[in-house]
């Protein structure tokens, strides 16, 4: 009851608010990403053993990791085809995190 | 999602002719190859088991990772589109602890496959052979990180 009226109440203020801070207020509901980096940099990790491979912060749930390789059928835009060899780095994130606004959501993400 | 032309090139990426990725946003401290909403199957930890798809995917054709990270080749890509589906098929063959700084959790080796498609703007395709992959790392598990990891 208590979330609800703070839910309504909060709608309702929204009209009275200056359109400058609602600007400035950033209110994604998008992850922020893991302050681990390579290169002092990209916000992600190398997976491995024992290493935490979500690229979101801030972040508790189920986590996955896939490299698989093998080959496939390549047909390049002059029409030829040629087989080319793949490796991925497939990974999924499902769970709660924080999200940009500040509050805690509920959601999936692939690593592709 | 990489494709290297006669051998892979992990060091150099000489080889690297496609590299299929959502891209960094925003560039480049941003999050990193993420996107929302794949279709994901209930995980089984215990049994090493979850399936992972997407169809119709947009991302970006960077030719190769260096160019990914660092956008150096002009175009820095194109327009692609990709479906895929990632299986982790089990059994897991050891669990250990989470030892990155700032997470905790616990993550066990299994084993994965996959089928995958993509095409870029430039009209190349591409369709993958199910038959014949290497997993060659696979892991499930929980993790807690930044304030959950408290």
């Amino acid at each position: 009851m208590g979330s609800m009226a703070s839910v309504a109440g909060a709608a309702l203020g929204v009209g009275l608010l200056p359109t400058s801070v609602l600007a400035a207020k950033p209110m994604s509901s998008d992850p922020k990403p893991t302050a681990n980096t390579v290169f002092d940099t990209f916000h992600v990790t190398f997976f491995g053993p024992g290493v935490d491979p979500s690229s979101i912060g801030d972040f508790n749930g189920f986590v996955g990791v896939a490299d698989v390789q093998g080959t496939g059928t390549a047909t390049n835009p002059d029409g030829s085809t040629e087989t080319l060899l793949f490796d991925t780095d497939m990974r999924f994130m499902s769970g709660v995190y924080v999200g940009l606004d500040g509050a805690v959501h509920k959601g999936t993400f692939g690593f592709v | 999602m990489d494709l290297y032309r006669g051998q892979y090139d992990f060091t150099n990426f000489s080889t690297q002719v496609h590299d299929f990725d959502p891209g960094i946003d925003p560039y480049p401290g941003g999050l990193f190859w993420t996107v929302p909403k794949p279709t994901l199957s209930p995980v089984e930890l215990g049994r090493g088991t979850a399936r992972m798809s997407m169809a119709n995917l947009a991302l970006k054709d960077y030719f190769d990772i260096p160019n990914a990270l660092f956008r150096f080749e002009l175009p820095v890509s194109v327009d692609a589109n990709c479906s895929f589906d990632v299986e982790w098929t089990g059994p897991v063959a050891s669990s250990g602890p989470v030892n990155t700084p700032g997470s905790t959790g616990e993550l066990s080796l299994t084993k994965a496959k996959m089928t995958w498609s993509a095409t870029n703007s430039l009209g190349f395709r591409y369709q993958s052979n199910p038959s014949g992959t290497t997993s060659a790392f696979a892991q499930l598990g929980r993790v807690q990180n930044g304030v959950f990891a408290d």
